[in-house]
């Protein structure tokens, strides 16, 4: 009996942080913002047709106000941006922008100003940072940023007393998406190039499990989510498939419980970290091209691929709780599309508000557009378009501050873009 | 010559020229790894992962010996802690004795430094604050001041040592319980001021107090007439220093942060009482204050023995201080908690309080004059240094005491008793000449010190060979050839090119997480793991008698001296499942997985079930059988009638109750068509099947092989079994919950 062996890379590459390793290749696919798909003269016409219809179809604009742009020195794309939700309300709203070698950590404070606050670089010059993401430190209150990579190093630094205080070696690839368990601050799930995601425990050094394997994807994994409850794990790649992974199984939960106690210092057995080959559910349908970003939205999943749309969609019938799926179930139920322009390259993730009050996502010519999503029928669903004549570089990624009251975009020629909701 | 004619200006010109290239070229040879050794250097100060003193070529600055570990006994710890008890406490003391050993600046402070770099001594003065409770007017209290003494304290001293008694400021506490003058006295404070002193033939304004002088004579016990003054213009003071300061550029700003780690250092052991307090605005030349207050309201005493760290407040706020005020902001998104990190930034005096009675000296100078004997003793000929130099009119002491100069004296001190311990009386002043080659090797600059104090450093190595020995083990970045000359030693340094900064130590350290190793965050709980030392060079006979002649000779082998003592191989192992780093303690730990990993017999069973041409009872049979063989992998036709007996004696109780006779007689008869099994060994099997399943009957040793029973592999497996882990997971928790217990 032939059985496909796991996919996953067991060459490590030889990082360490003092040192300069002998020259590695980079993994340059996004720099260079492979446009799938594309060809050079249909751009240019699909940029003028965009633009017609996108003034006549959508009158609305203003919800957001451009306030400010700034340019990082670095000039290399910005890949990641995450707002600190950690923070108290009192106090500026704080987001991490990432991108080449560099980290770096801004305030927002009243009237547009961006303040940057501090300035982290790799000592590895070929490290190309793709994503950030917030926690918080359980014990002492300090936020931390958690930033990973195309050298699959996850580091953790903790802004407060400016030090990377804990990295991860173990993914065989690149890391495209870092995401925290939205109760449990401590669990971080990452999704690598190596086709596989991994949890870990931050606090313990523990690598919890992992997600790859005969069921898993056979691709890049491009984006993953927690749902709001922590239960659920959405994630896509490149295989063009979704796979809800289980974070609530008893075997999962011993593995966390057991993790919260093992102690590295003094437990000389490595830690059983659980694998886990079969998601709960997986499908092809949706997408017919790499899905690069995945969210929750309730028990529905918006999702997107590089074909200019993000579609919300729910596995299984219409009818079926998001509990209560067959094992082998293969239905999806399409809940509605939200259609955009000139977003055909990989790797553009959109950003939900903490409040999932507006959906965000940027094109390849520095637009962005806005949705409000306490109506998503597509029929009543609006949506906004925000552009300014000098951001026209492909917007990788948008973030909303807590509140939902400022949008702060990132974009390939490394400027970041603020933008301040309108009073309505 | 290709001019025979150079007017004398012109070579003037052209010579400085030259110089000016030439020093252009000896910086930027030197200038790179200079500065990264200072950086180093400075972190070692803040926080250490070594001391010097324990290497082994540094034995001459660990002070401390062994002799007594021999006739230590666990019982005379109980002894020495009884004899160190103070005698119990007399009801009342009339006599506090106020004993101020140091002024702590935190180096890293950029407003406080420049007090530091000029000033080895401030002077400190306490007063007594009486406020006097007024009836009429509540809101009005009368404040009165009076000194009752100062004494010179070293800023940031190296060590932590004890003034003598002698220089103890007392205070007379006899009429204070008691209200004076019928006027209640509402609060006794001790108010501390730090000066910044100065020698007397200084030309910037004197503004001294007649009281203050006086007092300061009878309160120094020697009754030094050094005159101190305020000096208000510190820009002047750095101006004088250029020009009549000592010559060593690089002394001074290294020496004042190695100063403040040691103190602070020195300090984290002792017990310590802290207070925090704000300062009141009284004179003008002070320049940090604070104040203690003595007795509560209801006349409790409030101050107890013991030491103090007493946090400064900087009083004069003069304008030019502007810029010296700033400083980064500080941008972490952690607020600074005020109350915490006051004790960090001010600068800090210490000091030791005593009550007692009038002519008793207590049991605290007993304590003094045997512990600290050496460091009394050094103190008391410090001050008669400097009062010699006073009374000669020495012009050299107008320069203000240095700390270099402090240590210059306790170097010489040193020095003299290794020179005591060699024998060789001559080489009371070594002098070392640098040689600096650079410019591909055919110029060179000769620097001469008469220290043996690491250029880099600034470590007081002691002896030469451990100075030699330093630079060559901790200065990589350079070549160092040692040359013995009649008159000293020279030392010539180079740029050493082949200098990679690549790691050569353990890949561990590297891999671990970041505090795990060298950590600089104080101790860190690690698990013993034995290391095997690969290579371990011959150490000579003499290297221990520490010969010069050992750093002639040997110039070839010495590459890379980390490299030698590296301990375990340089390789790092990853788990093959999850390519998370091996530590080293589990190096005993087989990650390896079998050829029959979970995953794949699960996926093999799911498989299985998704066959739709193969009826309920075939498929258990065939499950069973995938799986055996899976994991006892059978490899020629002659083997598979071993294995098919032993596949019957493990699951003939599993065929037996779920009566798959059928189905495994079915299997056989295949193996038989496809040629890999005779018929009559057919025939053999299904009676050793018969005999076994005739035994067995009995119902509760039927479901002794769960997790390969049929009706489980039936039923869908969604997720692997991972009993095993499993298993080590419960482990983990139970273990945690007997520790609680």
């Amino acid at each position: 009996m032939e059985v496909e062996s796991p996919n996953i890379n067991p060459k490590v590459q030889d990082e360490n942080e003092d040192e300069n390793d002998v020259p590695k290749q980079v993994i340059s696919t996004k720099d260079e913002n492979p446009a799938v798909n594309e060809t050079g003269p249909a751009q240019k016409s699909k940029r003028g047709k965009g633009k017609s219809k996108i003034s006549k179809k959508l009158p609305a604009k203003g919800l957001f106000k451009c306030t400010n742009s700034l340019k990082e020195d670095h000039g290399q794309p910005l890949f990641g941006v995450s707002f600190c939700h950690q923070t108290s309300k009192d106090e500026y709203p704080m987001f991490a922008s990432v991108g080449s070698n560099r980290i770096a950590v801004y305030e927002c404070r009243d009237d547009g100003y961006i303040k940057l606050l501090q300035a982290y670089s790799d000592p590895e010059s070929e490290e190309n940072f793709y994503s950030c993401t917030w926690t918080v430190d359980s014990t002492s209150g300090h936020p931390l940023l958690a930033v990973a990579g195309s050298r699959g190093i996850i580091r953790v630094l903790n802004v407060s007393t400016k030090q990377c205080i804990k990295h991860y070696i173990g993914h065989g690839n690149a890391v495209n998406e870092l995401k925290f368990h939205p109760q449990m601050p401590q669990i971080l799930v990452s999704a690598s190039k190596d086709h596989s995601l991994r949890v870990w425990n931050i606090k313990t050094d523990v690598l919890v499990c992992m997600f790859s394997g005969v069921e898993g994807h056979r691709d890049e994994v491009l984006s993953c989510d927690f749902n709001i409850f922590g239960t659920k794990i959405i994630s896509c790649g490149m295989d063009h498939s979704l796979k809800i992974w289980n974070f609530d199984g008893e075997d999962l939960k011993s593995a966390l419980k057991a993790s919260e106690l093992y102690k590295p210092n003094s437990n000389d057995k490595p830690f059983p970290t659980l694998h886990f080959h079969n998601p709960y559910f997986s499908t092809r349908d949706i997408h017919k091209n790499y899905v690069d970003c995945a969210r929750w939205f309730g028990d529905f999943i918006l999702s997107k691929s590089c074909e200019n749309c993000i579609v919300c969609w729910k596995p299984g019938s219409i009818n079926c709780g998001l509990n209560q799926l067959k094992p082998k179930e293969s239905n999806v139920t399409v809940l509605s599309r939200l259609e955009f322009q000139h977003c055909d390259i990989w790797y553009m993730r959109f950003a939900i508000d903490y409040w999932h009050k507006y959906l965000a996502v940027g094109n390849q010519y520095g637009k962005t557009f806005i949705w409000e999503l306490d109506h998503l029928d597509p029929a009543k669903s609006k949506c906004f378009t925000l552009s300014n004549i000098r951001c026209t570089t492909t917007i990788r990624q948008t973030a909303f501050s807590k509140d939902g009251n400022i949008l702060i975009c990132v974009c390939d020629d490394s400027t970041i873009w603020r933008w301040d909701l309108q009073g309505k | 010559m290709p001019r025979p004619k150079k007017s004398d200006r012109q070579k003037k010109d052209d010579i400085s020229v030259d110089l000016h290239q030439d020093r252009e070229e000896f910086l930027r040879a030197f200038e790179k790894p200079t500065q990264i050794y200072r950086f180093l250097r400075a972190r070692h100060c803040i926080s250490p992962i070594f001391l010097h003193r324990s290497l082994f070529y540094m034995q001459d600055r660990c002070s401390r010996t062994n002799g007594r570990r021999k006739l230590f006994r666990v019982n005379d710890l109980l002894k020495s802690c009884q004899s160190k008890l103070p005698e119990p406490i007399p009801p009342h003391y009339n006599q506090l004795k106020i004993l101020v050993s140091a002024f702590c600046i935190d180096p890293g402070v950029a407003n406080e430094n420049y007090l530091q770099k000029k000033y080895s001594d401030v002077e400190t003065e306490v007063c007594i604050r009486k406020s006097l409770r007024c009836r009429r007017k509540d809101n009005e209290s009368q404040q009165t001041e009076d000194l009752i003494g100062s004494m010179e304290v070293p800023v940031n001293p190296k060590s932590s040592r004890f003034p003598h008694e002698s220089e103890a400021i007392t205070l007379n506490t006899d009429d204070m319980q008691c209200s004076r003058d019928g006027q209640p006295v509402k609060t006794y404070t001790l108010v501390f001021r730090v000066f910044e002193t100065q020698d007397e033939e200084s030309e910037s304004e004197m503004e001294s107090s007649d009281l203050e002088m006086s007092d300061t004579e009878t309160s120094d016990g020697d009754g030094s007439g050094k005159k101190r003054k305020r000096e208000h213009d510190p820009a002047a003071v750095s101006l004088r220093n250029l020009t009549t300061g000592t010559r060593r550029s690089t002394t001074n700003d290294d020496t004042k942060s190695k100063d403040g780690d040691r103190s602070s250092v020195a300090s984290g052991g002792r017990k310590s009482r802290r207070f925090s307090n704000s300062a009141v605005p009284s004179e003008k030349t002070a320049i940090y204050e604070a104040e203690l207050s003595i007795f509560s309201a209801d006349k409790e005493t409030l101050l107890v023995d013991g030491e103090y760290e007493l946090s400064m407040t900087r009083k004069l706020p003069d304008e030019n201080d502007y810029k010296r005020n700033a400083t980064w902001e500080a941008l972490d998104g952690g607020r600074n908690i005020e109350a915490l990190s006051a004790m960090n930034n001010c600068p800090l005096l210490k000091f030791s309080l005593k009550w007692s009675e009038e002519g008793c000296s207590g049991p605290l100078a007993g304590l003094e004059s045997s512990t600290s004997e050496p460091d009394a003793k050094r103190m008391r000929r410090r001050t008669n240094k400097n009062l010699g130099e006073d009374a000669s009119g020495n012009p050299a002491s107008n320069i203000p005491v240095f700390p270099v100069d402090s240590v210059e004296y306790r170097k010489s001190k040193l020095l003299k008793k290794s020179n005591l311990n060699r024998e060789d009386g001559n080489q009371t002043k070594q002098v070392v000449f640098y040689q600096f080659i650079y410019n591909s090797e055919t110029q060179q600059q000769t620097e001469a010190r008469d220290d043996l104090y690491c250029p880099w450093c600034q470590l007081n190595c002691i002896t030469l060979y451990s100075l030699v020995k330093h630079l060559k083990v901790c200065h990589p970045r350079f070549n160092f050839a040692y040359v013995p000359q009649e008159n000293g030693s020279s030392i010539e340094v180079s740029v050493n090119e082949c200098y990679d900064s690549s790691y050569c130590g353990n890949p561990q350290f590297i891999f671990a997480q970041p505090g795990m190793a060298f950590s600089r965050r104080g101790p860190v709980r690690r698990i013993q793991v034995t290391d095997t030392l690969v290579y371990r060079p011959k150490r000579e006979r003499h290297n221990l008698n520490m010969d010069l002649n050992e750093l002639l000779e040997k110039e070839e082998n010495e590459t890379s001296p980390a490299a030698h003592y590296a301990a375990g191989h340089h390789r790092l192992y990853f788990h093959s499942e999850t390519v998370v780093p091996i530590r080293p303690c589990e190096f005993d730990v087989d990650s390896e997985e079998e050829t029959d990993p979970e995953w794949l017999r699960a996926h093999t069973t799911k498989m299985l079930d998704e066959f739709t041409d193969v009826n309920d009872g075939e498929k258990p049979i065939m499950k069973l059988w995938n799986l055996y063989i899976m994991k006892h992998s059978c490899i020629a036709d002659a083997q598979m009638l071993s294995t098919c007996r032993e596949f019957l004696n493990q699951y003939t109780t599993l065929i037996v109750k779920h009566s798959l006779r059928r189905n495994l007689l079915l299997h056989f008869v295949t193996l038989v068509d496809f040629g890999v099994l005779k018929a009559s060994a057919l025939c053999s099997l299904m009676d050793h099947f018969d005999e076994l399943s005739a035994g067995v009957e009995a119902p509760d040793q039927l479901v002794q092989n769960g997790t390969h029973h049929p009706n489980n592999a039936t039923t869908s497996i969604t997720e692997p079994d991972m009993a095993a882990k499993l298993k080590q997971l419960q482990e983990i928790i139970e273990n945690d919950g007997m520790q609680i217990n």
